[in-house]
This record gives structure tokens, C-alpha cells and sequence, in this order.
């Protein structure tokens, strides 16, 4: 059982660079985690299939798939990795879906403020590596419970 | 009184009824400006953001960097020179950077077309944004104030409250020639929530009161009035929002335009 966690992963996806170049810079500045940018929403679902995220940041307007739509994505590829949406576009329909249908951690809206969002994205990391450490001790508490029910039946089996 | 008369050799280009295909140009127009405006709020947007963490970022930066030469027994007088420029650069950046921020803000929660359902709206915020959209305009020439006492909310949809008290701010500062006051105020009259806006303006001489909310009627020159505005705030307030306006003026003594507006009252702050 590993004291420390692991590196955060961040992966955020913007179609404007510029936006994802400030976070990036203030991530960089202020937090140890690994950042994976991403202008396309295609290009972040082929690495949340291959590498696991603790948090993933959306804007909302872009093209080829909006912001929800790929949070979906993100979390029927990885469901315990935080989801928060970025977004300009203050629009109640579409932020009552994320919540619903994405199970958003958090609905932030641009200007956002750098000093709450280092505070969401620090909440949605522990909360992510707190849910994967409570998963692997539960299969550890699974197995050691098989381990534990073997050397019972075997003892039984000595007695009888 | 020439009811602020600008150009009297052509009396007839003032209070005059606009012919109908004319009004249909200008609904047209404005539809497209407004398409426009809404496609440049949203690429306006991203950048500010933009500029708006990285003046954060850099801040902390400066701060590290301060504290770094603060360490060293004698740091380098040019190095803390520039330190010092880049402290003054940055203030005026956050400056500027936050006047953009709150006018874009303004815009963008009064220019919303969404239909929102209605419910309490803190109308001291919708003012406040209706001000500072309009003092992007006007601030050099005419003084607003905006006294607002803590109030109940009212019952409505925020964005086009935004803009029906748009309208009568703009139709107040254009009332007025060269220096003036708006005054905004707020009070809590039981049931209803009574806003007034009173100008320092030229004021309307009786025909043209009797004619403000109709179709197509304005005073203003061709090319800057619709006739539209007044017949749409009145819409908004009293058949979206069940509220009424009203209107006292007089000829070069200005005018003050009331707006009722059902309160938003829990049953136990019933007065």
C-alpha cells in the first residue's frame, strides 16, 4: 500500500490554445500534476482510453463535439475521474444536463477565477485518488477474505 | 420649449411616426447587429479570460521573483528596478483587464435572448449592469447615480429586465444635451418594488407624451431612433412581468420614469 499518491493527471480541452496556454501556465506554476492539453474533443477521448485522469477540464462551445458530449465520453471511459466544465457560454439547459448526464464535479464559467479553480481542481484530484484508493483496498479486503476463508476451510478440514 | 430640438429647419425629421417598411428595415438591422454583437460577446470572451489568468499568474510570479531577490544580500538595483515597472505594468493590467470583465459581463447578462423562466431577480445587480453598459457610452458627458438600499428581489427574468431599464437609461441620456444627471433609484413599497429613473433632460412637451408608447413614434434623429424601444420596455414590464410604468415630465425640466415591478417577498417577510 503505496503512503504517498500518485502525480495528478490533469487533462483539459479548449479549442482556443489560448486559454488552455493560461491554465496550463498557472497549473504549471501553482500544482505537481502532469497537464495534457487538447484543442480537439476526439484527441482527448483517444487519451483518456489509454491513460487514466484524475481530473478532466472542458470548455463547452466547440467543434465537432460540445463540451458535455465529451464528458459523457469521459465518464463512461473512466468514471471516477472528476469532470468540470469550463464554459463562456452561461446557458441553464446545458449546464442542467452536465450535471445531470456528465455527473459534473463542478460548473465554472469563464473569466474564472484562478485561485477557485486551483481550489476545484485540487478537491476533484483527492476526491479521484481517494475513490481509486478505497478501490483498491476493498479488493485487498476481498482477498484477503478469500485468502481468510481458505485457511478456515482448511482448518476445519484438519479438526474433521 | 423646442423639446431639444437640434435641428430646427427640418421640424419634420423630429416627432415623427416612421412609415412601416422603414421599421421593418430597422428590425432587420438590428436583428443582424445583434447577431453580430452576440458572435463578438462570445470571441471576446475567450481572450479576456485568457488575459484574465495570466495577469493572476503573472502576479504570483512577481511575488516569487520579489521574494527571490528579497533573499539575496544585495540584489541587483536593475533587477529590482524592472521588478518595480512590472508592479506598475501589472496594476494597470489588472485595472484594465477587470474593466473589460465587468462590461462584458453587463452585456452578456442583458443581451441573453434565452427565455428564462421568471423568479426573484436582485434588481440592484440588473441596474447596476444596465448603468455600466450605459456609462461605456456616456460617462464623459453625464453623471449617473445609482442609489440602491438593500431590497427585496423582484419577480421577473433578469435579461430583459436588463433591457427594458437599457432603454430608459439611453432614452435619458440622449434626452440630455451636454452635461447632465440620471438619477436611479430603488424603494420598497410593500407588494411592488418601484424603480425611477429621473433625467436632467430637455423633458416632453404634451404631444409628444400622449405618443411615447406607440409603434413606429420617436424625437430622435433619422438613424438613431426605431419607435420601438419605449413600446417594448412597456412590454416587458407590464404584459411579461404584470409590473406598470409611468412618466412625469415637463418640458426643460426633465423626466422621471417609474417602474413597478412585483416583489419577490417569502410569505414570512410579508410586510
Amino acid at each position: 500500500m503505496p503512503d504517498t499518491f500518485p502525480v495528478p493527471e490533469i487533462v483539459l480541452v479548449d479549442d482556443e490554445e489560448m486559454v488552455l496556454t493560461s491554465v496550463r501556465a498557472f497549473l504549471t506554476l501553482e500544482t505537481e500534476g502532469n497537464i495534457h492539453c487538447f484543442t480537439r474533443p476526439a484527441e482527448a477521448i483517444r487519451h483518456l482510453e489509454f491513460h487514466p485522469a484524475d481530473v478532466v477540464v472542458s470548455d463547452y462551445l466547440m467543434p465537432g463535439m460540445n463540451g458535455v458530449e465529451l464528458l459523457i465520453e469521459a465518464k463512461r471511459l473512466q468514471p471516477e475521474a472528476a469532470r468540470v466544465l469550463l464554459t463562456g457560454h452561461a446557458d441553464k439547459q446545458s449546464a442542467i444536463r452536465a450535471i445531470n448526464e456528465a455527473g459534473l464535479f463542478h460548473y465554472l464559467e469563464k473569466p474564472w477565477d484562478n485561485a477557485q479553480l486551483l481550489l476545484i481542481l485540487n478537491a476533484a484530484i483527492e476526491r479521484t485518488q481517494l475513490l481509486r484508493r478505497l478501490q483498491t483496498m476493498l479488493a485487498q479486503l476481498d482477498d484477503a477474505q478469500d485468502a481468510m476463508k481458505h485457511v478456515q476451510t482448511r482448518l476445519i478440514k484438519a479438526f474433521l | 420649449m423646442e423639446n431639444g430640438s437640434r435641428n430646427p429647419a427640418t421640424p419634420g425629421a423630429l416627432h415623427r411616426q416612421r412609415d412601416p417598411a422603414a421599421e421593418g428595415e430597422d428590425t432587420a438591422a438590428l436583428a443582424l447587429v445583434g447577431h453580430l454583437a452576440g458572435g463578438i460577446l462570445h470571441e471576446i470572451s475567450s481572450p479576456a479570460a485568457s488575459l484574465s489568468s495570466n495577469i493572476d499568474t503573472r502576479q504570483r510570479l512577481i511575488e516569487a521573483l520579489g521574494a527571490t531577490l528579497a533573499l539575496e544580500g544585495k540584489p541587483n538595483p536593475k533587477a529590482l528596478q524592472a521588478l518595480e515597472v512590472l508592479r506598475s505594468l501589472q496594476e494597470v493590467d489588472r485595472l484594465a483587464c477587470d474593466r473589460i470583465t465587468a462590461l462584458l459581463g453587463a452585456w452578456k447578462s442583458t443581451a441573453r435572448v434565452a427565455e428564462d423562466p421568471l423568479g426573484p431577480v436582485e434588481i440592484e445587480g440588473v441596474l447596476a449592469d444596465a448603468v455600466r453598459l450605459v456609462n461605456a457610452e456616456y460617462r464623459r458627458r453625464i453623471q449617473i447615480e445609482l442609489h440602491t438600499a438593500p431590497a427585496v428581489p423582484v419577480w421577473g427574468a433578469a435579461a430583459p429586465l436588463g433591457r427594458a431599464f437599457l432603454n430608459l437609461l439611453v432614452n435619458a441620456a440622449q434626452a440630455i444635451e451636454g452635461e447632465g444627471r440620471i438619477v436611479v433609484e430603488i424603494e420598497d413599497c410593500g407588494p411592488m418594488i418601484e424603480v425611477r429613473i429621473t433625467d436632467t433632460g430637455s423633458g416632453m412637451t404634451a404631444a409628444v407624451q400622449q405618443q411615447i408608447f406607440s409603434r413606429g413614434f420617436t424625437t430622435k434623429p433619422v438613424g438613431t431612433g426605431t419607435g420601438l424601444g419605449l413600446l417594448l420596455t412597456r412590454q416587458i414590464i407590464e404584459d411579461q412581468h404584470r409590473g406598470t410604468i409611468r412618466f412625469k415630465s415637463s418640458p426643460g425640466q426633465g423626466t422621471t420614469f417609474f417602474v413597478s415591478l412585483p416583489a419577490a417577498r417569502k410569505p414570512h417577510e410579508e410586510p
